[in-house]
């Protein structure tokens, strides 16, 4: 008896679901025609003609480990997104449309991102932002071709751009030309043997190659060593570089080794080092992990930090944590970014149409965004700088820029 | 004679509907459509060795795994046909099968679940670093697809039609095996060991026969999955994939085959059906799991038999009140 | 070049010690839980986590108590739990008809607590500052003071719980129950009250494994994912079922997984102590102190 009344309460339970379901996505309601719309959002008093939103799909990691980065990602989009609602939305043509940003979770997982980009896709959404990593981006390969729909993320793999995919974007320096910057900074800082600590995932075996060719290159000699980004101890790879008599480090590298990095080299004696890092050493979740005598002086490329100084830098920086209530990073600058991308292309391309909106994309040409100015290249790659940070007392200061696009045939 | 013609008429009146409604879903309920087939048949296959053979097996994102590499490498680096890629699945599902039935053999319940663990992962391990062979953390990319002369799949979902295909032969044979002797033997393994030897079952047989055919299960799941998203990396096989299709295994209703089926489709469909919740769907995903792992330990399918028979007797009586 | 070796030798037998004792207090939380109930409690990690941002995240971040006091509140909080979760999850499900059943509950109520942590304490990881830091200086080599506390920290858990064992009355109950639950339940003893006890004993022993990994992998959902894997082959390599057998597994499997790093690819670290434990299933399955109960 007990048994049959559970299973009516889990048939009715399971119907239930499914008609709420059906309910409750959203299929880009209209917005009235009607002068006084624009009161609903923002207190326009002027008589403006609205059409129906413009739906700005995002698929991150909202659960699973990178959602810190996912977060951060997110509330960078939605800053941009309801900037440019409140000075009224973007205009096509006669009528003003309002931006609505949608995001589901891809739990950053390469299956997962299929279904959640279909869904955006399916529900009408004029372009991505995302995915996180760049593992999804190759997985969304075939699916942004069929579905005609440009991503714009920050994956950095070089991979990306091998695949000549019209549809996918990246607003950043590919991994690439992080390490020519970095190879560059450190041996003008003066190393005699560089130690090359890089984990064995994507970007960081990308890195090792990188860096070896450009040592290489330069007649500089080093010594490898490898980790995986989840290794919480590097003592036994950093102690084998000593050995080597290694006088400098790069390293490429994600947030737990990172800090494994930092705490190993301390713990073992090591001192005022040139170390130069990925972006990842300036991430808030990642200094919050470090004691500030760990990485004093530590060097990074970086797109972003949050004591810049510079006006639009400290502007954002200031609407970010009156919104969000905690500072800004790299990836939430980066994904304000990429809005600010996609908006101009919408603007210019005066259309919902994806593919034109994809032309539009193409088309950037000096775009001044928060992290840099964006040129597009025929494939993949919109931005050709980064700046250099120093950690001083676990904050990251913006200590450089170095940009590349006239090497790019960009800006001249 | 009737009840056959009766079954095959349901079969395609399923079938019709199914492919009606799949061609005019738009691309999101397609994809994860696809999904569910290949989930189907690789619960199916687990459901050899933990549903009726009652050995936990957290390997089965390794045996995918093996599965998809395998088809994957041979159809690029290597170059062959995919069918005869296809082929090969059944040679991976003999060897993994032997591989892990005979460790089998001596462990039992906790001891086999870690083994199973360990195996996963170091096929994980070894896909992740042995970049010159599986491209690493990167990926294998620009797999071939299954195609028939007579049916090309242009669009990506359009692998739809192969993957039904595969689909209902594995159901067609899974059904076929739990309901005979072999699968009898199975049951009697997971119910009673010594009473099952007592009765003249060669315990270490059958043992390796649920595990091979499970590999095979998996290895042609791996093959059709890779062919789904021509890409493959290692990030999709890890020891929570393995958790997930155990739920699959467990929600559905272990031991039959149309609990696996419903099992696979529940827990596929339903966090696509909570996303609604943002922040909350996968906790409340979980809950629920626990909750029915709890009350409804053998599966929602039993659960289901069991009512509709109350229903029809409950019916038998009231017209029998009504002619008495 | 000779010395810096020696140094590194040293460094090595360390680490590997501290974390093999890690490992043994792993193997150890689950093995209590299985004498007791038959169940392998495949959410120990989750417990593991709990404790480790109850006491970080709640009561140093959030509240600001004193180190002493939040060690002190988070093993009490833990206690509570285990014993909340030993009425709600863990009894039911042992009582269920296959142990496949429970072993795919446990699987689930860790993800549940897992998520429970993320949407609690946001997604962030983090550390407790300044908390077992530095190192302490032993001749010419730098041992990291976590590791050295979590050394004196297992051998005093250790040996407080063989103490427990051989002299109380809920000790001695406990080993009653783990042998024999009918016979025990006919001396007398509540088996389900001793079962809700043992559980909070090892949510308790979690919590505190979760305290002291916290400076070494920092705060967060997967700090101890690889770890709790380990901890499970330590217990079969030492023999499953034994206490002591736990200790002595637990630091073969740190020492062995250091002198791997010396001689593989670091990267395969983790492969270690699955290779040692498959060696071992095939030529000595109950392990290297043989436990009564397989």
């Amino acid at each position: 008896m007990k048994k049959r009344i559970l299973s009516i309460i889990i048939a009715a339970s399971m119907i239930l679901t499914l008609t709420a379901c059906g309910q409750s996505t959203p299929s880009g309601s209209s917005a009235s025609a009607s002068p006084t719309s624009g009161a609903a959002t923002g207190g326009q008093t002027d008589d403006k003609v609205y059409g129906d939103p413009i739906i700005i799909g995002l698929s991150l990691p909202v659960t699973g480990e990178q959602a810190a980065g996912g977060l951060q990602a997110k509330c960078g989009a939605e800053l941009k997104i309801s900037e440019v609602n409140e000075a009224g939305g973007i205009k096509i043509g006669d009528t003003w449309h309002k931006l609505e940003m949608r995001i589901e979770d891809d739990q950053g997982n390469s299956d997962l991102v299929l279904n959640t980009v279909n869904k955006l896709a399916s529900e009408g959404a004029v372009a991505i932002l995302g995915p996180y990593f760049s593992g999804q981006a190759i997985a969304l390969n075939d699916t942004v071709k069929e579905l005609k729909i440009a991503l714009i993320n920050s994956c950095t793999s070089v991979k990306i751009r091998e695949l000549q995919n019209p549809w996918l974007w990246r607003n950043r320096c590919d991994d690439g030309i992080n390490v020519q910057i970095i190879g560059k900074a450190v041996i003008e800082d003066g190393a005699t043997k560089v130690a090359i600590m890089c984990a064995n995932d994507e970007t960081g075996t990308a890195a090792a190659e990188g860096y070896m060719k450009y040592f290489d290159s330069k007649g500089i000699p080093y010594h490898v060593e490898w980790h995986t980004k989840s290794d919480t101890d590097l003592t036994a790879q950093i102690s084998k570089c000593i050995a080597e008599g290694c006088d400098a480090w790069v390293s490429s590298t994600h947030d737990t080794a990172a800090v494994a990095m930092a705490k190993g080299m301390y713990e073992l004696g090591l001192r005022n080092q040139k170390v130069y890092m990925n972006p990842i050493l300036a991430q808030a979740q990642v200094l919050e992990m470090m004691e500030p005598e760990w990485v004093e002086g530590w060097r990074c490329v970086s797109d972003f930090s949050y004591t810049d100084t510079r006006e639009e830098q400290a502007e954002f920086t200031k609407k970010f944590i009156a919104k969000y209530n905690m500072n800004p990073d790299v990836q939430g600058a980066l994904y304000y970014s990429h809005a600010t991308v996609l908006i101009d292309a919408i603007e210019r391309a005066q259309s919902t149409d994806r593919e034109a909106i994809r032309d539009a994309i193409a088309s950037t040409n000096g775009l001044k965004t928060l992290v840099g100015t964006s040129y597009a290249s025929q494939y993949t790659d919109l931005l050709y700088e980064i700046g250099i940070a120093e950690i001083q007392n676990l904050e990251p200061v913006i200590v450089g820029s170095v940009s590349v696009a006239e090497d790019y045939g960009f800006g001249k | 004679m009737k009840k056959r013609i009766r079954m095959v008429l349901i079969w395609i009146v399923i079938l019709t509907a199914l492919i009606i409604f799949f061609k005019q879903s738009n691309t999101y309920i397609q994809s994860v459509i696809n999904q569910l087939l290949c989930n189907i048949i690789l619960v199916l296959g687990l459901n050899f060795i933990t549903g009726l053979t009652g050995q936990m097996n957290l390997a089965t994102a390794g045996m995918l795994a093996l599965g998809a590499y395998t088809y994957g490498i041979l159809t690029t680096s290597a170059g062959w046909n995919p069918w005869v890629a296809l082929l090969a699945m059944f040679a991976v599902g003999l060897a993994v099968g032997r591989g892990l039935g005979y460790p089998s053999l001596r462990l039992k319940g906790f001891y086999l679940s870690l083994t199973t663990i360990g195996f996963a992962e170091i096929v994980r391990l070894l896909a992740t670093n042995l970049t010159d062979l599986t491209g690493g953390v990167n990926g294998l990319n620009y797999i071939r697809r299954l195609e028939t002369f007579f049916y090309k799949s242009e669009a990506k979902n359009d692998y739809f039609m192969i993957l039904l295909a595969f689909t209902v032969l594995a159901i067609l044979v899974a059904y076929k095996i739990v309901n005979s002797k072999w699968g009898r033997a199975y049951k009697a393994i997971r119910d009673n060991m010594e009473a099952a030897e007592a009765s003249g079952i060669d315990i270490s047989k059958i043992k390796i026969q649920a595990f091979t055919l499970s590999s095979i299960y998996s290895a042609i799941a791996g093959a059709l999955y890779a062919g789904f998203n021509m890409y493959i990396n290692p990030t999709s096989f890890t020891v929570a994939a393995s958790q997930n299709y155990v739920a699959m295994l467990m929600i559905g209703g272990i031991g039959s085959v149309p609990g696996n089926i419903l099992g696979a489709t529940i827990v596929t469909v339903l966090p696509e059906l909570l996303r609604k919740y943002q922040d909350y769907y996968w906790i409340l995903f979980c809950t629920i799991c626990l909750v029915m792992a709890i009350l409804v330990p053998d599966g929602i399918y039993p659960l289901l038999k069991k009512t509709v028979l109350w229903l029809k007797k409950k019916l038998v009586k009231k017209s029998a009140a009504g002619e008495g | 070049m000779g010395a810096a070796n020696d140094i590194n030798v040293l460094q090595f037998i360390v680490i590997g010690v501290a974390m093999g004792f890690i490992y043994s207090l792993v193997a150890t939380e689950y093995t209590l839980i299985y004498n007791a109930t038959g169940l392998v409690n495949f959410a120990h990690e989750s417990f593991i986590v709990l404790g480790a941002y109850l006491f970080g995240g709640t009561f140093v971040r959030a509240l600001g108590l004193p180190i002493w006091l939040a060690i002190t509140l988070a093993i009490v909080s833990m206690v509570l739990f285990g014993i909340f979760a030993s009425t709600i999850v863990l009894n039911p499900l042992r009582n269920l008809q296959f142990v496949t059943y429970a072993m795919f509950g446990t699987m689930m109520l860790s993800r549940i607590i897992i998520e429970a942590c993320r949407l609690l304490w946001g997604p962030l990881p983090f550390t407790v500052k300044g908390f077992l830091r530095g190192s302490i200086n032993i001749g010419s080599a730098a041992l990291p003071t976590s590791y050295v506390y979590i050394i004196i920290v297992s051998i005093v858990i250790v040996t407080g719980l063989q103490i427990f064992f051989k002299t109380t009355r809920t000790g001695k109950a406990m080993i009653c129950v783990s042998q024999n639950k009918d016979a025990a339940a006919l001396t007398g003893i509540n088996v389900t009250r001793n079962i809700n006890i043992t559980v909070a004993m090892s949510a308790a022993l979690c919590g505190i494994i979760g305290i002291l990994t916290a400076p070494l992998f920092n705060i967060n959902t997967g700090m101890v994912a690889s770890t709790a894997l380990k901890g499970f082959c330590a217990g079969i390599i030492g023999g499953f079922g034994s206490y002591p057998g736990a200790i002595v597994g637990g630091i073969l499997v740190g020492l062995l997984e250091q002198f791997g790093i010396m001689f593989f690819p670091a990267t395969y670290k983790d492969v270690v102590a699955f290779g040692v434990m498959i060696i071992f299933l095939l030529i000595r399955p109950s392990g290297i102190i043989k436990a009564k109960k397989a």
